[in-house]
């Protein structure tokens, strides 16, 4: 079931209304509503792949409990790498195997020896990378004794499977999500209004941003060959907000649908289109999987509490996991090198420059944003490109400005594909899109500030929103970008 | 019964008070756009808008496809048969997602005598969608277009009439685009009865072969149940008293060549046409099809290929006047 669907408009009311006004006296019920729900919500797509889900569930859950009785160091790590290998194992056969298989064959054709194997038609799991996270950190953080293991199984069913965030995150800590559950919950009128406002703001970027803006991107993208430098620019701009859109407007519509049941989730972007380095990009960027990177991987290696190669190595490595962690082609990878490239040069650069008042100057940081921006979308090309071969096609003709941006085709003025209105359209959504980002940030406008105003001001606000989702959506997508992953 | 909490109370209280607020706008929105696309004469909303809105009935009327509108010359025709003709052919339209149109216009038409049906290769196939909603979507309250609607496609039928507000969502530019231009007819106090050309679109372009480079050929796939309902439609128009002819249009023979079972197609349009009784021309082996110079694509007539074939079809109609079935246009 996807947010921007009919199913979700009714599957939503449904569980709200059993879980606050039918299953509120009491926790456990209301906690079983949630796995049911969750479970629906994720059968509905392929109900056969919720076995996989249950799996991962008890292996954690009984882990976890083991872990709380078990003092032998040896044992303990032993239940830790059981823990990893049995959610790597699943994550990788169902999302990896076919990749190793294909390179395993390609380098021994290369080494002149042809071998012959057979791959495999695997369907892949959707959200699986985020529900295999998130159950991880719960047995890393109780191997750790950062968090007490939970006796609960129908608490810790809710904390793997929570409907919400459970496809495409945000990739939740135990320590902040798990606890939520064992928690009374009262109806606050505020959360519900909290909420809404968020489930529309996110819709609003799904599907009148994203989808929209979809459908240029993937002229261009899908067949790089008929387009050229100027199209790919404005592509790979349009798809940089494109994919901002529709992570963001997921996380957004997730994070407000939990409010709704009294439960806050961690922000997953901050408006990271106005970072000034690649550095501060990425802690405003899925915030939710940086942070588990970091938890998890690059402080383990060391972090930056070691020789400086070493760190610099760390860095490299956490971002090229990301990219492989984002699926299984070539051109993640070199996605999450570049960045791993850009941000060791951007930890040289700026180990050795000293601040001054030129620097803080607004000019200044404007040139910064444009630049950080600049590289976000040189990688977004890999990123997006179809294969490795595309991107190097569109990397390498950037700059080849033969082709116009306007071409006649059976007497149509088309811009990449699109008549002049729908070209310019993008471009107001995008500037539309910036302008509210820009009052967020600066706190112009906010949840609470349209919260605090009267009724019928509150109203006007969400029938506008409501009536621009319905007029101005694109809905002939059924898809998150992140589903893929 | 339980006393509510402060919560729930305001939460009910806000809850009903914004549906209701929400519905009035929104209702209001829809409705007044509605309103306004009914007075648009544009494209192919307007000539949806003159058959719902009773603003048109000729002695002669064209139903059909794109294939027909660019292939009927109304004026051409007119002056052939002596008889006021109006081509009301829908683009992207197979002729059964336009029944609505032919039952509304059954429902009140005084003149009219004929009917002429442009065929096209996948008039007999199955149909899975409406194509272009916003066209029809400001008469949705009307009967006929909401069994059309059901008959074609159930899930967009029950979407549309159980989901409140769910036009906003069907609804394309060029709906709000057709809203804009009747206010603009209202501020301009303008009404709409059709176009100069009566409903035929000129395409004054040269030959552009479209079949695919790859050399594979496709099979049209038809279906029992659209062929059945075809005859049916066939029927009622003859129960109003009205002559319906089945007109097979040109189709290039590169065209035709594209698919393995084209021959099929005629077959089944000629099994319709002896088991309703009913008049068939057919010209997909007549000479127009062999000549680049009379198309602008394999399936569409340009405007000397619209010429050539509306004086055709008015000879075949002259020199047959009587006979009620099987005239073929062969090697004209």
């Amino acid at each position: 079931m996807i947010f921007n669907s009919l199913d979700f408009a009714i599957f939503l009311p449904i569980v709200f209304i059993l879980y606050w006004f039918v299953f509120n006296k009491s926790l456990k019920l209301q906690n079983l509503l949630i796995v049911a729900a969750s479970y629906l919500f994720y059968g509905w797509w392929d109900w056969r792949f919720l076995s996989l889900i249950i799996f991962s569930t008890i292996i954690d859950y009984s882990i976890g409990r083991k872990l709380k009785v078990e003092e032998n160091t040896k044992n303990r790590k032993l239940l830790l790498w059981i823990s990893i290998l049995v959610n790597l194992g699943l994550l990788g056969f169902f999302k990896y195997y076919n990749f190793f298989l294909e390179n395993f064959v390609a380098a021994f054709s290369f080494f002149g020896s042809e071998i012959k194997v057979n791959s495999l038609n695997i369907i892949l799991p959707v959200g699986i990378s985020f529900y295999t996270f998130q159950t991880l950190s719960y047995t890393i953080d109780v191997y750790r004794k950062k968090l007490e293991p939970t006796d609960n199984f129908i608490v810790f069913a809710a904390f793997v499977s929570f409907f919400p965030q459970l496809v495409a995150g945000p990739i939740e800590r135990a320590t902040n999500l798990l606890p939520q559950f064992t928690k009374e919950r009262k109806l606050k009128f505020l959360n519900i209004q909290f909420g809404l406002i968020r489930i529309l703001w996110g819709l609003f970027k799904k599907v009148v941003v994203a989808d929209r803006l979809s459908l240029t991107v993937n002229s261009v993208y899908n067949s790089p060959d008929d387009f050229g430098g100027i199209h790919y620019i404005i592509a790979t701009i349009l798809f940089a907000f494109q994919i901002y859109c529709d992570f963001s407007g997921y996380s957004d519509i997730a994070i407000g649908t939990a409010r709704m049941f009294n439960f806050k989730l961690m922000e997953n972007f901050r408006s990271p289109y106005f970072s000034k380095s690649l550095g501060e990009f990425w802690r405003r960027w899925h915030i939710s999987l940086s942070t588990w990177f970091r938890d998890y991987i690059y402080i383990p290696l060391g972090g930056n509490r070691v020789k400086k190669h070493r760190f610099y190595l760390n860095t490299f490595l956490v971002f090229v996991i990301s990219g492989f962690w984002h699926g299984s082609k070539w051109t993640f990878i070199i996605w999450g090198a570049i960045h791993g490239i850009i941000l060791v040069l951007e930890n040289i650069l700026y180990s050795k420059k000293t601040i001054t008042n030129k620097n803080k100057s607004v000019v200044y940081s404007i040139i910064k944003t444009l630049v950080t921006f600049t590289i976000v979308c040189i990688a977004w090309i890999f990123f997006r490109a179809n294969s490795t071969s595309d991107a190097f096609l569109i990397v390498s003709n950037l700059f080849d400005f033969s082709q116009p941006l306007l071409s006649v085709t059976r007497g149509m003025h088309l811009y990449l594909n699109n008549p002049l209105w729908k070209f310019i359209g993008n471009f107001i959504l995008i500037a539309v899109l910036l302008f509210i980002e820009y009052l967020i940030i600066n706190k112009k406008i906010s949840e609470v500030i349209i919260i605090k105003k009267k009724p019928l001001f509150r109203w006007c606000i969400y029938t506008s929103l409501i009536l621009i989702i319905m007029i101005f959506g694109f809905y002939e997508i059924d898809q998150f970008i992140y589903f893929q992953f | 019964m339980k006393k509510l909490t402060p919560e729930v109370k305001k939460l009910l209280i806000n809850f009903i008070g914004f549906c209701v607020f929400f519905s009035i706008i929104a209702f209001s929105l829809e409705k007044g756009i509605a309103y306004f696309v009914t007075l648009s004469g544009d494209s192919q909303t307007g000539k949806v808008n003159l058959i719902m809105e009773h603003k048109i009935d000729s002695d002669v009327m064209i139903f059909g496809s794109s294939v027909a509108e660019v292939g009927f010359n109304s004026n051409v025709i007119e002056s052939n048969l002596n008889k006021s003709v109006y081509n009301l052919a829908i683009d992207g339209t197979p002729i059964l997602k336009s029944e609505f149109l032919i039952d509304e216009f059954l429902s009140y038409s005084e003149k009219c005598d004929t009917i002429m049906i442009g065929l096209a290769f996948f008039s007999f196939s199955k149909m899975q969608e409406m194509n272009e909603p916003g066209r029809y979507l400001a008469h949705k309250s009307n009967k006929y277009l909401k069994e059309n609607i059901r008959k074609v496609a159930p899930e967009l039928h029950a979407k549309l009439y159980n989901v409140p507000f769910y036009s906003f969502i069907v609804a394309d530019h060029t709906y709000y685009k057709n809203a804009y231009l009747g206010l603009k007819n209202v501020i301009n106090k303008k009404t709409f009865y059709g176009n100069q050309e009566k409903g035929f679109s000129v395409h004054d372009e040269t030959y552009y072969d479209t079949r695919s480079t790859d050399g594979l050929k496709m099979d049209i796939e038809f279906s029992e149940k659209v062929i059945e309902r075809f005859k049916r439609v066939v029927e009622k128009i003859k129960s109003h008293n009205i002559t319906p002819i089945l007109i097979i249009t040109p189709m290039h023979i590169n065209g035709q060549s594209f698919y393995n079972n084209y021959k099929e197609y005629t077959n089944i349009a000629k099994d319709i046409s002896e088991k309703t009784n009913t008049r068939l021309i057919d010209f997909s082996k007549s000479n127009i099809t062999k000549e680049d110079k009379y198309f602008y694509n394999n399936g569409h007539l340009n405007k000397l290929g619209a010429l050539t074939f509306s004086k055709n079809v008015c000879d075949s109609i002259a020199t047959n006047p009587q006979t009620p079935q099987k005239v073929y246009v062969k090697q004209k």
